[in-house]
């Protein structure tokens, strides 16, 4: 408990620490930031004194990071320049859609990287394990964005198997009550729907899964070396134990738990690498929302979702720190 | 373990450095050597420099100099009509020639990466190994900063300077460098917490040199091969977010050609013109490729404890 609770005072320092620098990413834009907001748009004297203080630029710079602060506290993130609207509206909107990639782009990640992981340490020295080890290292050297750009080319407009772009179909009708559209179509009990949002998401959330999956697969191999190595192995197959058994019952057990730990951490990546799929699938998402608003120079919108992403990583890392501490209770010790 | 075996080792690994020199460096090159991939990674790596270097020699072509007689000409040797040997990549949606575009391309990305690897490396490891040196306040604050910097995604954060420090390479540099030189201060660190408690270290109190000259010559030299290691790996990554950056339009600007920019302007023609947004995709991931191989090589050669 002791543990737990100084963790989480730890929060408050590092929670005030990403709120600056976010804080700070307004303030880092050279020269004044209204004449860049407004760049070429020919507006009014009038019109950009009014932009300077709905953002509070003429105020004393720690007035407005205390104001900010206060104000983000209660889930007010700003207003959007570009939309018009509260920046929190915006990110939640769209934060379903991200999920849902992301969630799904785990998924396959990890049904490539285990199977290939455990039987590329099992074969050790193998064809196999030659072959998983640098499609590996080959995976990891391709960018996310060129990958999605050669699975749209090829698949979606050379053989016109899949569809390459957006969330779904035009012609389908269902009505969002969660935001998650899969499970939207499931809940309208509307089946072609829910295929159509199924081949919506195979594209992108391949893209997001292939670039997990390369680091992963390492990961388990080695994790699975690492296993096979212990003595317990070796009584296992001494009292005879048939290959397999040891292999499915014993080794793959213990050799997942690390790993299984690290895909936790590595989901704040995947929401990192959600802007850049998203942005290729025109996925209407909060990674698109993000470069979307860096391209209109809406920086409370930017600023909104660089904290938001940064709030839900520092979660996830709690949670998982946590979760460990339940799991395994020397750690609340050291 | 007991504490006298613990010192029994200090004290092994004390005279092996004593007797270090030259033949630690030799040892490194020849396991290096040994190793096919890593040697394969140099040469390429080798290869993209220079073609970086005499870029201005190589090109046949302006690589801005628009023909719009030849818009999204295709590359030749497939038996694509209009093709021409004097564009062997083809043209892109400009009539610009492919081939020449991407010889420039490589500057930017090299010189990009290799910039922010090399300022990310010593901003990054001066600040770890000063704060496993000085422990204390200035520890704490400065892990704090970690923890902090560690909660963003390192793209997310990169385009998000970028953004706000506007086109051109110092800014895209500068925004690089912020958004990576964490990782060294945390592994410097500590090693740094190690290699201070070693008896050389010690012995070098002893004889009365100053804080600073300890540092500098006796724990920052053991941390070395660790930075080149990571720098390596780093370098990689780096290209990869730059080509990112530049295919998001958060770069240099869009008069100098980079592959991510290419990339994105070939995004539209995928229907009609696949070697637009091919090509630029193959270099910058051999690119990755090779950095990484010679990452893996260096990892093996000089630090087994990274793996």
């Amino acid at each position: 408990m002791r543990y737990l609770s100084r963790r989480l005072v730890l929060v408050v320092p590092v929670l005030l620490g990403i709120s600056f620098i976010v804080f700070m990413i307004l303030h880092l834009i050279p020269g004044d930031p209204i004449q860049v907001i407004f760049a070429g748009t020919g507006a009014s004297e009038e019109q950009r004194e009014a932009m300077r203080h709905s953002l509070g630029l003429d105020r004393p710079l720690l007035v407005q990071y205390v104001t900010y602060i206060f104000k983000a506290m209660n889930g007010d993130l700003g207003q959007s320049i570009h939309f018009r609207r509260p920046v929190l509206g915006l990110i939640l909107e769209r934060m379903p859609a991200t999920i849902e990639l992301t969630m799904i782009g785990l998924f396959i990640g990890l049904l490539l990287a285990f199977p290939a992981g455990i039987i590329s340490a099992t074969k050790r020295g193998s064809i196999i394990d030659y072959i998983v080890m640098v499609g590996a290292t080959l995976g990891i050297s391709l960018p996310t964005f060129w990958v999605g750009i050669l699975l749209i080319m090829l698949i979606a407009v050379n053989l016109g198997w899949l569809p390459g772009f957006g969330r779904m179909g035009y012609e389908e009708h269902f009505a969002r009550v969660t935001g998650f559209y899969l499970v939207d179509s499931l809940l309208a009990r509307n089946i072609p729907a829910f295929m159509g949002v199924v081949a919506h998401l195979i594209l992108p959330a391949l893209t997001l899964g292939l670039s997990e999956a390369t680091l992963m697969a390492r990961l388990t191999r080695s994790s699975m070396l690492e296993e096979i190595a212990k003595d317990y192995v070796r009584t296992a197959r001494a009292k005879g134990l048939h290959e397999q058994t040891v292999i499915q019952r014993h080794v793959v057990r213990n050799a997942l738990i690390p790993v299984i730990t690290l895909v936790g951490l590595s989901l704040g990546d995947l929401l990192g690498g959600a802007v850049i799929t998203e942005t290729i699938f025109a996925w209407p998402g909060v990674g698109r929302l993000v470069i979307q608003a860096i391209n209109t120079r809406d920086y409370p919108l930017v600023q909104g979702v660089v904290l938001f992403f940064a709030l839900f990583r520092l979660a996830i890392n709690l949670v998982t720190d946590i979760l460990y501490v339940l799991v395994d209770p020397r750690v609340g010790h050291v | 373990m007991s504490e006298g075996s613990g010192k029994s080792i200090a004290l092994a690994t004390t005279l092996e450095r004593a007797s270090r020199p030259r033949s630690e460096s030799r040892r490194v090159l020849a396991v290096i050597l040994r190793s096919k991939t890593a040697v394969f990674g140099a040469l390429l790596l080798g290869l993209y420099l220079i073609m970086a270097i005499l870029a201005p020699v190589l090109i046949r072509h302006d690589p801005n100099q628009q023909d719009l007689n030849r818009r999204l000409a295709p590359p030749i040797g497939l038996g694509l009509p209009d093709a021409n040997a004097d564009y062997p990549l083809g043209n892109d949606n400009l009539g610009r020639d492919i081939l020449s575009r991407l010889i420039v391309g490589s500057r930017v990305s090299l010189l990009v990466g290799v910039s922010t690897v090399i300022l990310a490396s010593l901003v990054g490891s001066i600040i770890g190994a000063l704060a496993g040196y000085l422990r204390g306040w200035f520890d704490n604050i400065t892990m704090r900063l970690v923890d902090i910097w560690m909660a963003f995604p390192s793209l997310l954060l990169a385009i998000s300077f970028g953004a706000a420090f506007g086109q051109g390479l110092f800014n895209l540099v500068l925004a690089l460098v912020l958004s990576n030189w964490v990782v060294y201060s945390r592994i410097i660190r500590a090693q740094v917490l190690v290699v201070r408690e070693q008896e050389f270290v010690v012995a070098a109190h002893a004889i009365g040199a100053s804080g600073l000259r300890i540092l500098v010559r006796h724990v920052l030299p053991n941390t070395l091969s660790s930075i080149l290691v990571i720098a390596t790996l780093q370098l990689g990554t780096v290209v990869i977010t730059e080509a990112s950056m530049s295919f998001l339009g958060v770069s240099v600007q869009s008069s100098i050609p980079t592959w991510g920019g290419m990339l994105s302007d070939g995004r539209q023609f995928i229907r009609e013109a696949w070697w637009l947004s091919t090509f630029p995709g193959i270099v910058i991931s051999i690119l990755v490729l090779a950095a990484n191989l010679l990452g893996d090589g260096l990892r093996d050669a000089l630090d087994p404890y990274l793996q």
